[in-house]
């Protein structure tokens, strides 16, 4: 134990002083914040427009005078409410949003078929303030001053949801399989590093080759789990500062005053995203998410870690590591070939069996956790997962005895399956 | 005295490659062997059986009278041929490093490591990168990294290797000076020189199997065949003429022989003073160099 706990703490002093450790733990928050919103960024930024139908009774009014770089208006002249709305549905092009004015309900309603962003939304409602508010209080509401409600009504808001739910399941699965396999390798570099500068002589002297192998994989566990926790830190800084200077900003105002200082508060706007974006959240399982994903990351990274050790152990030079690597990362790179169906149908006796397999169930189940998946289930795929762990350090420390002792020869797969015969 | 090491008919192969074969041998506590051996014997896969970097095929090998196991490892100091330390390392660091793989305490560690580097003259290197060392410095360091946990079994292969003359002498007083603080000590070498001059026990290994075993001044002994090694002016007596083995002009009078003869050491000496001037006489015992070329030559053969 203390031999482990040796090599352990050399192994992770050595990989944190290093400069590319460094780096690539202050440069991965940024870089991963890059990668989350320059696509929305970009997407941001595309000259497609939103549709809106706009009910009114006044063809003039509601005509394109007030198109502008967001929005296209399409004015609708038919009276009946409920023919206008089974046209709009109808619509597959050039349809976004139906803007009418409910004479039953006395408000506007807004319908969004495509799921307007929230600043889309308040765009669109400020815009409809302006625009059409006078000609309805002109036609239907003559003895009041003020202008009618308005509601909106996402139709596209489920689909939303299951996003967020797919992106979050998506988010976790890569971090695991990214920190399995970048990490995994290191193991087997680091093993195959000690063998060609011939340090491993000096080490098997004085070292079990199995303590050797678990400070190694628990000390680059310590080095892996050090630079998540800096940028999960990190994030949540971030998060903290937001919500510090967003997250109680709205409740100041009311529902008049509040779309007054939209239209002339950008923080206002920014307040709404975060606030949205917070609230999103909530709807997810985010205790849950949290523990499986750390257990999850952590048996995956064991299991694949003792993996490649062995096969370290198996081999003289790099080069030689590529004919046992893929065979090993093979069924971690397969679930996310199968990633697309499993989010897309998290419940399917596929998804299910992959969310099981120890060799799959890293990143399977955290793509299905998102949806809600039962704790007696998770128990069940974490059981799992960890016995076979257990299985593998006791195979991979054998194997591993095996390979590095023989000395200036690489393993066969001949060599890898009469182990258990000779040892 | 008793005996830290035995091996008992030990036999390792790599695929078909016999690499040691049916080896045996004993070692007594704080005593010096010194193991021989053409390129290829196997002297280093010895080495490695006994530290269990491999592990033998058939047969056994006894430390301190146990079966050899993991904990042995610690009781034995290794410096191997192919040296091998952490490049990115600063020297004092992976000495601590080693010193506590072998069961010190860091504080110990810490603690022995100056002790070496003071005593190796390189203290002034402790906090430098190894790789930024010259050669002989990291020899050095490798050296340390073997003894720096006091081991009672010290294993060195080829530890000569890479020095330079005046180094070289530093590490065979060091050697001494840990046998005479009580270790038992192996080493590998080509070098006859300090063969004879430093070990107790000697063993020699071709094509994988021990030719010769025991005490440096018994082997020589085996192997003297009454020659005598004759410094001479003048003319030899004819009697004696017939048993020149080996003769070799020492300056424009003086003839170096060597001379086997039946004549007895009194009555030769007699007939030598007789016919010319004796300017050295001397029984001949063969040389470790000669014994070593000897014996590979005839298994050549």
């Amino acid at each position: 134990m203390n031999q482990i706990w040796i090599v352990l703490k050399q192994e992770y002093l050595n990989r944190i002083r290093k400069r590319s450790f460094i780096l690539m733990t202050l440069l991965g928050p940024i870089l991963s914040l890059c990668v989350l919103f320059i696509p929305i960024y970009l997407s941001l930024d595309t000259n497609e427009r939103i549709h809106v139908w706009l009910q009114s009774s006044d063809p003039k009014q509601a005509g394109g005078n007030y198109t502008d770089q967001a929005f296209i208006f399409h004015p609708i002249e038919k009276a009946n409410a409920k023919e206008v709305q089974v046209e709009f549905m109808q619509q597959t092009r050039n349809a976004d949003v139906l803007v009418y004015y409910s004479i039953a309900q006395k408000r506007i309603l807004l319908l969004d078929k495509k799921g307007l962003s929230t600043a889309e939304q308040w765009k669109l409602k400020n815009k409809i303030q302006d625009i059409y508010t006078k000609d309805i209080v002109a036609t239907y509401l003559p003895e009041r001053a003020v202008a009618p409600s308005m509601q909106y009504l996402s139709l596209a808001e489920e689909k939303q949801y299951a996003d967020l739910l797919q992106l979050t399941g998506l988010f976790c699965a890569v971090i695991i399989y990214f920190f399995i396999f970048y990490y995994g390798v290191q193991v087997m570099k680091g093993i195959v590093d000690e063998k060609v500068n011939r340090v491993v002589e000096v080490i098997l002297c004085s070292v079990k080759p199995f303590n050797w192998m678990m400070g190694k994989i628990l000390g680059i566990a310590a080095v892996c789990l050090t630079q998540f926790g800096f940028w999960t830190m990190v994030y949540i800084w971030i998060g903290s500062k937001f919500n510090h200077r967003y997250g109680n900003a709205l409740t100041q105002f009311n529902e008049e005053n509040i779309q007054e200082t939209l239209r002339v508060s950008k923080d206002a706007w920014q307040a709404m995203e975060w606030n949205v974006f917070a609230k999103s959240f909530e709807t997810l399982p985010l205790m849950q998410i949290g523990i499986c994903f750390f257990i999850f990351f952590l048996l995956g990274y064991l299991l694949y870690a003792s993996l490649f050790a062995a096969v370290g152990a198996m081999t003289d030079n790099e080069t030689d590591t590529q004919q046992f690597t893929f065979p090993i990362t093979a069924p971690l790179f397969a679930t996310f070939l199968f990633s697309g169906f499993i989010i897309s149908d998290p419940d399917s006796q596929m998804s299910i069996l992959l969310s099981y397999f120890p060799l799959t169930s890293p990143v399977a189940m955290m793509l299905r956790i998102p949806f809600g998946v039962s704790n007696w289930e998770v128990i069940g795929s974490i059981t799992v997962l960890a016995s076979t762990f257990v299985l593998t350090v006791y195979m991979a420390s054998r194997v591993f005895k095996r390979g590095v002792l023989q000395y200036g020869k690489a393993m066969s797969w001949k060599d890898l399956f009469s182990v258990e015969k000779n040892d | 005295m008793s005996e830290i090491l035995r091996v008992e008919h030990v036999t390792k192969t790599f695929g078909a490659y016999r690499a040691i074969d049916d080896v045996s041998l004993s070692l007594k506590k704080n005593s010096i062997l010194g193991l021989l051996g053409p390129n290829g014997a196997g002297k280093t896969t010895l080495l490695r059986l006994i530290t269990q970097i491999v592990l033998p095929d058939s047969g056994k090998i006894f430390f301190n009278g146990e079966p050899l196991k993991e904990t042995h490892r610690t009781k034995m100091g290794y410096l191997p041929e192919e040296r091998g330390l952490y490049r990115k390392m600063r020297v004092q660091e992976q000495l601590i490093y080693f010193a506590q793989l072998r069961g010190l305490s860091a504080k110990e560690a810490k603690q022995q490591s100056a002790d070496w580097l003071k005593r190796l003259e390189i203290d002034h290197l402790s906090n430098q990168v190894l790789e930024t060392l010259s050669k002989g410095q990291q020899q050095k360091i490798q050296f340390i990294s073997a003894v720096v946990h006091q081991p009672e079994l010290l294993i060195l292969d080829e530890p000569f290797s890479g020095f330079d003359p005046a180094n070289a002498e530093i590490i065979k007083k060091e050697i001494l000076s840990l046998h005479q603080s009580g270790a038992t000590i192996i080493y590998s070498t080509h070098r006859m020189d300090t063969v004879e001059d430093v070990c107790t026990e000697l063993m020699m290994i071709n094509k994988s199997k021990v030719v010769l075993q025991g005490e440096p001044h018994l082997i020589r002994k085996q192997f003297d065949q009454g020659y005598v090694r004759l410094i001479y002016s003048g003319r030899l007596p004819e009697q004696v003429s017939t048993g020149i083995v080996e003769q070799k002009m020492l300056t424009d009078n003086k003839i170096v022989y060597l001379l086997s003869s039946s004549i007895a050491t009194k009555e030769l000496l007699t007939l030598l003073i007789a016919q010319g001037t004796v300017h050295s006489f001397e029984e001949h015992l063969p040389s470790m160099q000669e014994i070593f070329l000897n014996i590979v030559n005839e298994h050549m053969l």
